[in-house]
């Protein structure tokens, strides 16, 4: 099923989540809802308040549904292959900006990428970023940035949002002893913070620095193209974030 | 949550100082580079400035007040969308640690001013350790200090508010040997000590400010200075005859000489024979001495005093037998002032009327040596003629700083003061 927006879906939200995410539970097995809900998600570019929000913090949180949202076009392709022969509802979000960016995609009969799966984009030494979506191109940017400045970043795709794949990070943090997650969705009550929360629970006395998170401001999304800019999290955000947790 | 505003060190050495001046008021929203306050040291007087943008939400230390600690808080700043409400938390989880350093800080004050030789009293340790501030450090930091066995109360934080980090756990690990010779080594506590008696009666003393003094004075000094020894036997026998006739010419004057009288003549003119010996030792470089600044231990009850006799080269024995007799009566009394125990290159410190023969004594630092004196016994030598004699012979040892006098040098120095002693006549020239 394809959403023009997931803003959109808002109007079908009842259906997502009371419907498809409890059937199978509420079935007791019997019955299942395999459907793949798809659209671009978060901001775009000048579509205002209304048609900019990022529903990823929102759908992680139910249960019941898987939760998907690439970053290369290789993961699109194999991660939406695998939403679709998946057995449960999957909430599948791509991003309007991503739409126009290439990347290499291997030819393969058939190429699929699993679930719960992170990617390690780049290996480093000093600290880990964690982002997924459209969050992985300020991360990606950042991470070249600072190495230019000797300060080695870990860039982790986590690509699905439910299940996640903690271990991963943990695996990383355990290794550069701080961590920044960055994304585009608005700070509060965001993955972010469930992922500082896990990464406290879990490596604790790793932890050489607070896990900061580099998000969207807590504001309806402005009109005006300077504002929107200023309203998503930014490279500068992500550098700023690294400097302080690593006291450069 | 709000953010405190800690007292600033302006000064790698400031440990508190005074808030002049506040230049915002509560509720000023400040910008970081704004001038907040401003603060006198016994240097200077210094703007303050803000590190964080926010809102003045409290005040916590009113201008004028004097002796604030370094990094104790003197007001909040709330971030934006914080309260006055929100200040209790802050100020409430600061609270706890405040009493530690309050009740400490008249501690210290009484101490200093005890004319012990507190001129630059013990560097205790890092003050602020485990005593009562709370220490932050990173959760990854204590692992690593705990591993390594680090106390991180001896560790300066680089982070924000000073915060330990692992490089600065890191940091320390290089230096492992630095953190093994700090001046508290590893003896076992108090407790484990008294568990040695606990089947035995016992009383216990706690320290008065002269007994730490001597025991972190002493203790450095014995453990820091490469001390090596030089002995000598000095015949007493002209310097006694000398003295009794003197001192019957001077019954009308009512002075009455001692021997330490006239070692510390002699030891005075010893010091300007043989120049490179009235020296110091300073850490980089080694201070050498014009005038001879003896310094005297005195006894008194419950520890010891070295005044210093001041140009003791240029004073005739009997001033300096007067003078002796009043700072010893002043040290006895406590009533010393600093200026009388400062400084000095060298000691004497006199067991003979003990009856105690000979001993080694430790170095007062920053001094270049002392010289101990034993008591004078009759006792068979044998004479310039070959011949066995009966001579009342005084053992003295001095005691040498290897950094700032080597062998030969403090050699040629007790020549000259046994020279000096045997011939008493010629200390008058």
């Amino acid at each position: 099923m394809e959403f023009m927006t997931w803003n959109f879906a808002m109007q079908a939200i009842d259906q997502i989540i009371n419907s498809a995410a409890k059937t199978l539970y509420m079935s007791g097995g019997q019955m299942g809802s395999p459907i793949v809900f798809r659209g671009p998600n978060g901001a775009a570019a000048r579509v205002a308040a209304q048609h900019s929000q990022d529903y990823a913090a929102w759908y992680a949180s139910v249960p019941g549904l898987k939760v998907v949202q690439p970053f290369s076009a290789a993961d699109a392709k194999g991660l939406l292959k695998t939403a679709i022969r998946d057995p449960n509802p999957v909430v599948f979000l791509e991003n309007e900006i991503l739409y126009g960016r290439a990347f290499d995609v291997p030819k393969l009969d058939d190429f699929t990428i699993p679930f719960g799966k992170a990617r390690v984009w780049r290996e480093g030494t000093d600290v880990t970023l964690v982002s997924w979506g459209i969050g992985m191109s300020h991360t990606l940017e950042a991470a070249d940035e600072l190495a230019k400045d000797g300060v080695s970043a870990e860039v982790i795709d986590l690509r699905t949002l439910r299940p996640l794949d903690m271990a991963t990070v943990i695996e990383s943090v355990k290794k550069t002893n701080r961590c920044v997650t960055v994304e585009e969705a608005w700070p509060v009550a965001s993955l972010s913070d469930h992922i500082g929360s896990e990464i406290m629970r879990e490596a604790f006395d790793h932890l050489d620095a607070p896990v900061l998170k580099c998000t969207g401001k807590d504001v309806p999304m402005p009109y005006a193209a300077n504002l929107e800019k200023l309203a998503l999290t930014s490279v500068k955000e992500v550098i700023d974030a690294v400097r302080a947790v690593t006291y450069r | 949550m709000p953010t405190e505003i800690l007292m600033p060190a302006l000064s790698p050495t400031m440990e508190e100082g005074t808030l002049a001046k506040w230049l915002v008021t509560e509720g000023d929203t400040v910008f970081a580079g704004d001038l907040l306050a401003e603060i006198e040291t016994d240097k200077a007087t210094m703007e303050f400035e803000a590190v964080d943008e926010g809102t003045v939400g409290r005040i916590l230390v009113p201008e004028g007040t004097e002796g604030v600690k370094v990094n104790s808080p003197i007001a909040v700043l709330l971030a934006e969308g914080e309260r006055e409400a929100d200040i209790g938390s802050a100020t409430a989880a600061a609270e706890p640690a405040s009493p530690a350093p309050v009740a400490e800080a008249p501690a210290p004050a009484p101490e200093s001013a005890k004319p012990a030789q507190a001129a630059n009293a013990a560097p205790a340790a890092p003050a602020a350790s485990s005593a009562g501030n709370r220490i932050f450090a990173s959760p990854l930091a204590r692992r690593i200090a705990a591993d390594k066995g680090l106390d991180l109360g001896r560790i300066k934080g680089s982070g924000p508010k000073g915060r330990i980090v692992k490089a600065d756990v890191e940091g320390a690990q290089a230096q492992p040997a630095a953190v093994a010779a700090s001046p508290m080594p590893d003896t076992p506590g108090a407790e484990a000590i008294k568990a040695m008696f606990e089947d035995r009666e016992f009383e216990e003393i706690s320290l008065d400010g002269m007994r730490k003094v001597i025991a972190a004075r002493l203790g450095e000094a014995k453990q820091t200075i490469p001390h090596f020894y030089l002995r000598r036997d000095i015949i007493l026998d002209e310097l006694l005859r000398f003295r009794s006739q003197a001192n019957k010419q001077l019954e009308t004057r009512g002075v009455k000489l001692s021997v330490n009288d006239f070692i510390i003549k002699a030891c005075a003119l010893a010091l300007q024979t043989v120049p490179d010996a009235n020296a110091v030792w300073a850490g980089d470089r080694i201070i050498k001495l014009k005038a001879s600044d003896v310094a005297v231990a005195v006894a008194v009850e419950g520890g010891l005093f070295t005044p210093v006799l001041k140009d003791a080269h240029l004073k005739t024995l009997s001033t300096l037998s007067t003078e002796m007799k009043e700072l010893a009566s002043l040290a006895r009394d406590r009533k010393l002032a600093p200026q009388q125990y400062k400084g000095g290159s060298f000691a004497i410190s006199n067991l003979g009327m003990f009856g105690i023969k000979n001993f080694d004594a430790v170095i007062n630092p920053p001094h270049g040596s002392i010289l101990a004196v034993g008591a004078g016994e009759k006792m068979p030598i044998v004479n310039e003629d070959g011949e066995i004699a009966v001579a009342t012979v005084m053992s003295v040892t001095l005691s040498v700083d290897h950094r700032v006098i080597d062998g030969a040098l403090g050699a040629e120095f007790l020549s000259e003061v046994k020279t000096n002693l045997e011939n008493p006549i010629g200390m008058l020239a």
